[in-house]
């Protein structure tokens, strides 16, 4: 029992961990986003399922849990779609159109 | 009190840590918000980890609720807040108090031509991509194809 909780909590890990590189590498601001909404989602699903099979829950933490759970999985991408919305009304631009061009500028020798 | 729980919280403080140099780093103001969502999340998981190294859950998982809450209003408050239209203008086509001089979501042009002197300097292969049309002067109409508010509202009348 305890062993799965350890598997689940660790592949949570895993994927929060993924999640918090690609937001350190990644170039624009809806790559980030992406790490964060899908990859975070996932690691709070895998996390606290194993925290489930922990000996320490207790019936009424049980509910806790799930409430919290089921209530990351619905908030966490709402938030960041609506906020992904505002940046691109915004007027953020995708990574590789601006990156190609204004490279080209530069190296024709065009000031910046 | 388990040595597997208390090791995975301290990684997932250092990841709290990183996302923290995002928030310091981002070149535009949603790259920090999106930084600090991803910084609550954490939170959310440190503080139910907490609750089961100290084997009392029920205490710890209340908190992680109403931060869980926080958690998701924030990016969405900040979202609104920072919003701005591409010309300007709001519905009735005078001017939105919104308004602002260059967009918050723009990348300063100083970081990308950095970046791509950076890559060309290290001898990064060219990509064999079209390279897009030039930018619009200052003033002109961002996508000319694409009507406006105000010229749709105008045309209307």
């Amino acid at each position: 029992m305890i062993i799965v909780a350890n598997v689940l909590v660790g592949a949570g890990l895993f994927f929060l961990v993924v999640s918090a590189i690609a937001l350190l590498i990644m170039p624009d601001v809806y790559t980030r986003a992406h790490a964060v909404a899908k990859s975070e989602t996932l690691a709070l699903l895998l996390l606290f399922g194993g925290l489930f099979f922990r000996p320490e829950l207790t019936l009424d933490a049980s509910g806790l849990l799930a409430l919290v759970l089921i209530f990351s999985l619905i908030a966490n991408p709402t938030a960041i779609h609506a906020l992904l919305r505002a940046a691109s009304r915004s007027g953020a631009l995708p990574w590789t159109v601006i990156d190609q061009r204004l490279a080209d500028e530069e190296l024709r020798g065009g000031t910046s | 009190m388990s040595t597997y729980l208390v090791v995975s919280l301290i990684i997932v403080a250092l990841l709290i840590a990183t996302g923290l140099y995002r928030v310091w780093a981002g070149p535009t103001v949603f790259d920090r918000i999106v930084a600090v969502a991803l910084v609550s999340v954490n939170g959310v998981v440190v503080l139910v980890l907490l609750g089961f190294v100290f084997e009392q859950p029920v205490l710890f998982l209340d908190i992680a609720l109403g931060f869980a809450l926080l958690a998701f209003l924030l990016p969405i408050a900040l979202g609104r807040y920072f919003e701005a239209r591409d010309d300007g203008t709001s519905k009735d086509g005078a001017p939105s108090p919104r308004a602002r001089a260059r967009p918050l979501g723009v990348v300063p042009h100083g970081l990308i031509a950095e970046r791509g002197r950076r890559a060309a300097s290290r001898g990064v292969a060219r990509s064999t991509r079209p390279v897009p049309p030039p930018v619009p002067e200052e003033g002109a109409e961002a996508f000319p194809d694409i009507p406006s508010d105000r010229q749709r509202l105008e045309d209307e009348r």
